[in-house]
């Protein structure tokens, strides 16, 4: 169903913006009345020269230019230089021969809408009922558990460590990795954390999170910056805000 | 890596610390340098040296350069390399100043030299001048100010790539990374700057990758081609085997008509559409620009709805145009992408954004309200460790500073005369010559001044279908609020214009966050008009002066959003990257309007003082060109607004859908030049090649530092060549 969503969605985005410039742009096969007066914004038609010009693929020169007011002997002239359309500056419902095509793609983009939307609620309810939501990556409890075990074990050895350097390097190797695994890996799973809290919920859970990272990141630069004291500093706050986030993510 | 055994003991985790240690709150840090005084004199001046070069080199090219990564790597230089105790988060904080410093310019650039196109005098002479670097100003602290809020939406929980802050901060994060990514981070660099050295060359003077000759195969393509004539020069004809070449040439061969193939392969463009053979109205060209591939890569897969929007403008609609006799007979095939991105492409591209952004905002707003909820409780002491942001008091004085300084400077400039001559004598108004005493009167809500006390008296004799006729000659229609009272007005004027800078502000850091690109002219754009509908057609220096400022703060908001990304990154406190970005970035538009007097002056000097800047001088101002273009469309009448409002019902249906930001994302690629969205969809093609290939981590790990370093040595090398421009004249 999402695929279906996605492909109408497409089809008709597709059509809605490949006939909206012809809001400007009406056919001259319109009834004079429709069309005299308008004032054209880009020239129209190609007139024939009088003497064969000194460079064949030469643009040539418009049957009337941008700024001319549209009359009917105008129109006739354009129409029997076979000019079928022209670009005005002027927009009419009226005028407009790709309104119905325009509204088709409107209700696409409703109905493609709806399909996807629908996909995701039906995919929320198996949720619900303890289906995995987004197969092939970590649930978001895993990864925060991964998070806190990490800052955790750093917390418990760190003081058994003897130099900086030794500290230093630990936080930087157990932290990046973090960085670069767990903290992507509960970010991925952003869909399932809408899907059981609302969006309302998710944002309070990554307000915590967000909050966590920092911490961690902090400890990250402080390490590489060989601060020891505010590396070790920012993992106490890491781990107080892990709690929370970990609070904010328990059903309710 | 540790030597002392691992004594965790996972099934027994220890309690959590009951009351961590806080954090200092002070601008100051004593025991980790972050603002340091070393911190904000780098940032200032290098800031203000990024500036003056960038602003004259986006007068004469038409585009700006981002700031921040150059700043980080000439931080790591000074403040680590000579001062010897700059920190990861000290750096951080010389970027973001430099870069507050520096980016109000592109605001700044892309509107206040049409004044100078539409031949207003605006030297530092004149009132007018100072305010508008006011309101310059003025728009710098409203859009940091208005955006701050907004971090946590972005930041916290959209989780908004940023590609180029991504990249400051592999760079940022350096020394801790090991030396193997710092090798691969300054591989990039070197073969960024390797690749575009040929295209900033030319601008030396030095050959540039046009100079290998590679064009298009004339003595194959006569019969191949579609039967179109056989071309002769437009020029005088050529003789010899000039001329034989010539011949043979047919228009898909020699579109400017000089006599010679043209090149597939020019300065800064690879044209692998001619190559191929595609019809002429396929334009499948690829901008040689590093910092594209490099934002592509760090973009990675979800770059690629860019890429497919511009396939939508580029390939759907441009040919469509063309086949369906949408285009005047006169374009011909080559022609058409062009005509049809201005004509067509363009305002659908820029309603998109708007619906898509609109729609983006809505659903957002739970996540926006929890986060002002956050905030709110921060600022008013109920939650721990809020501190680390700016206080809701602040933002609030700020807004309302930025907000009287707007207003100030509207009344002063809508109160201004709009005419430069006298309505009934012709005689000149302004420069050398021009009348002391210029009586004024009020018509139609405008201000308009005569030479003296008779031809004022001659005015108000005519009758109201002669001074409605003056009025209509002069392109001075009435603005929807044009019966208000001047004061009255420019207050609505100054709050509308700052809603929308909240707006545009939200777009333009959407943008930049999901793929790099700002779309920041075509935002001036839109400002514009929305003046100029509110005020009147005829209040040209009014419109600029607020769509300078307003220009000015979507630029500054982005960047904030940028800087406070990559402070996030690497752990900065956003409370203090927001003080010094609020208190720096006003710097910004004093030194770039001051350098743009100055080429002003100097191309005066030269031209005897008749062009003060624009074609005929070596500051051509592109952006400002195309902003006049739009102004005078205003005026015809020529505005597509129904293709902005389809543009923007399609963009928000997109929204409703898939996820909110589609619609700017297509919006965003429909409104793009096509050369640099090929490029930036190739590095993220290459992105999920490698993420194949070799896993995710390992694109992470090593691909990410290599991008960083393709955007850095792209902009370390122009920022040189800018400079030293700037230094030869």
């Amino acid at each position: 169903m999402k695929i279906l969503g996605f492909l109408i969605i497409t089809a008709s985005l597709v059509l809605g913006v490949a006939v909206a410039p012809t809001a400007y742009v009406p056919p001259l096969d319109l009834p004079d009345e429709q069309l005299v007066g308008l004032t054209l914004n880009s020239s129209a038609g190609l007139a024939t020269p009088e003497a064969p010009p000194a460079d064949p693929a030469a643009a040539g020169e418009p049957i009337a230019e941008t700024n001319t007011v549209l009359t009917a002997e105008l129109l006739e002239a354009l129409r029997a230089n076979g000019v079928k359309r022209v670009r005005v500056k002027e927009f009419s419902f009226g005028r407009w021969t790709g309104k119905w095509w325009f509204l088709l793609a409107v209700v696409g983009l409703f109905v493609g809408a709806g399909l996807v939307r629908l996909d995701m609620r039906q995919r929320l309810g198996a949720s619900k009922e303890g289906e995995d939501l987004t197969p092939g990556t970590n649930s978001p409890d895993a990864s925060l558990s991964a998070i806190i075990e990490a800052i955790e074990s750093l917390r418990r050895d760190l003081p058994h460590m003897t130099t900086e350097h030794d500290r230093e390097a630990a936080i930087i190797e157990r932290l990046g990795e973090v960085q670069a695994v767990h903290v992507p890996a509960f970010v991925d799973s952003r869909e399932s954390i809408v899907s059981a809290r609302g969006l309302a919920g998710y944002a309070a859970v990554m307000d915590r999170f967000a909050a966590m990272e920092r911490q961690i990141n902090r400890a990250w630069s402080a390490a590489a910056d060989a601060v020891d004291e505010e590396a070790q500093d920012c993992i106490e706050r890491a781990s107080a805000l892990a709690i929370e986030t970990k609070a904010a993510l328990e059903p309710r | 890596m540790s030597d002392t055994p691992n004594t965790s003991d996972p099934s027994q985790p220890d309690p959590p610390p009951a009351n961590p240690p806080a954090h200092s709150s002070g601008l100051f840090d004593p025991r980790y340098r972050e603002v340091t005084i070393a911190s904000i004199i780098f940032g200032l001046i290098v800031g203000a040296i990024m500036n003056a070069a960038i602003t004259y080199a986006g007068l004469k090219i038409g585009f700006t350069i981002v700031g921040s990564a150059i700043a980080a790597v000439l931080g790591f230089g000074v403040l680590r390399g000579i001062l010897r105790k700059g920190t990861i988060l000290e750096t951080n904080i010389g970027q973001t100043i430099a870069s507050a410093v520096n980016t109000p310019n592109s605001g700044v650039i892309f509107t206040v030299p049409v004044l100078y196109l539409l031949g207003y005098s605006l030297l530092p002479s004149s009132l007018d001048f100072w305010l508008i670097t006011l309101a310059c100003v003025a728009g710098a602290i409203l859009g940091c100010a208005f955006i701050i809020p907004l971090r946590k939406q972005m930041i916290d929980i959209d989780r908004l790539r940023f590609p180029s802050p991504t990249g400051v901060a592999v760079i940022l994060k350096s020394p801790g990374a090991g030396a193997k990514k710092s090798i691969v981070l300054v591989a990039g660099i070197l073969l960024g700057a390797l690749i575009y050295l040929p295209v900033g060359m030319p601008d030396l003077g030095g050959p540039g990758y046009g100079s290998i000759g590679w064009t298009m195969p004339a003595e194959t393509l006569p019969e191949a081609s579609t039967g179109e004539i056989a071309a002769q020069p437009a020029a005088a004809p050529l003789e010899g085997e000039d001329a034989e070449v010539v011949s043979d040439l047919t228009i898909r061969v020699d579109r400017d008509r000089n006599g010679k193939p043209d090149a597939i392969l020019t300065n800064s463009s690879f044209d692998l559409g001619r190559l191929l053979g595609l019809p002429d109205q396929y334009q499948l060209v690829f901008a040689i620009a590093p910092f594209a591939i490099g934002a592509g890569f760090i973009t990675g897969r979800a770059g690629l709805m860019v890429l497919a929007g511009g396939i939508l403008a580029y390939f759907v609609i441009n040919p469509l145009v063309y086949s369906m006799g949408w285009a005047p007979a006169t374009i011909r095939a080559h022609e058409a992408p062009g005509y049809a991105f201005g004509a067509f492409n363009r305002p659908l591209g820029i309603g998109l954004l708007l619906g898509g952004a609109l729609m983006g905002v809505v659903f957002a707003l739970p996540a926006i309200r929890e986060a002002m909820k956050s905030i709110a409780s921060a600022s008013f002491g109920k939650k721990k460790g809020g501190s680390d942001e700016l206080g809701l008091k602040v933002l609030v004085v700020s807004v309302l500073a930025a907000l009287l300084l707007l207003f100030l400077a509207a009344d002063f400039v809508g109160d201004n005369p709009v005419n430069l001559t006298d309505p009934i004598s012709e005689v000149e108004l302004t420069g050398e010559g021009a009348p002391e005493d210029q009586p004024t009167t009020s018509y139609g809500g405008y201000t308009l001044a005569f030479a003296g006390q008779d031809t004022l008296d001659a005015w108000n004799a005519w009758t109201p279908e002669q001074r409605d006729q003056y009025m209509d000659a002069n392109n001075l229609k009435p603005g929807w609020l044009g019966w208000m009272n001047p004061h009255l007005r420019a207050l609505i004027i100054a709050l509308v214009g700052a809603a929308w800078i909240w707006f545009a502000g939200i777009i333009i850091a959407q943008c930049a966050g999901m793929t790099d690109w700002s779309p920041i002219s075509g935002m001036a754009l839109l400002t514009v008009v929305l003046v100029l509908l509110l005020s009147g057609s005829g209040a040209v220096v009014g419109a600029v002066l607020l769509g300078a400022a307003l220009c000015v703060a979507i630029t500054c908001a982005a960047d904030m959003m940028g800087d406070l990304k990559t402070g996030y990154l690497v752990g900065s406190q956003p409370k203090r990257q927001q003080i010094v970005e609020l208190i720096s970035t006003g710097l910004g538009p004093v030194v770039c309007m001051l350098v743009l007097a100055t080429i002003v002056a100097v191309n005066l000097k030269a031209t005897e003082g008749q062009i003060p800047i624009g074609p005929g001088t070596p500051t051509v101002a592109p952006q400002a060109q195309a902003l006049q273009a739009v102004i005078t469309g205003v005026q015809g009448g020529e505005m597509p607004y129904a293709l902005y409002g389809f543009g923007a019902l399609l963009g928000a249906l997109l929204g409703l859908g898939a996820f909110p930001g589609l619609g700017v994302l297509v919006g965003l690629s429909m409104y793009l030049p096509f050369i640099y969205i090929s490029t930036y969809g190739l590095g993220c093609i290459i992105n999920m090649i490698v993420v194949k290939a070799k896993g995710k981590r390992w694109s992470e790990d090593w691909g990410v530092p290599f991008a960083a370093g393709l955007v850095v040595g792209e902009a370390i090398l122009a920022l040189i060549i800018n400079l030293t421009v700037l230094a030869i004249g």
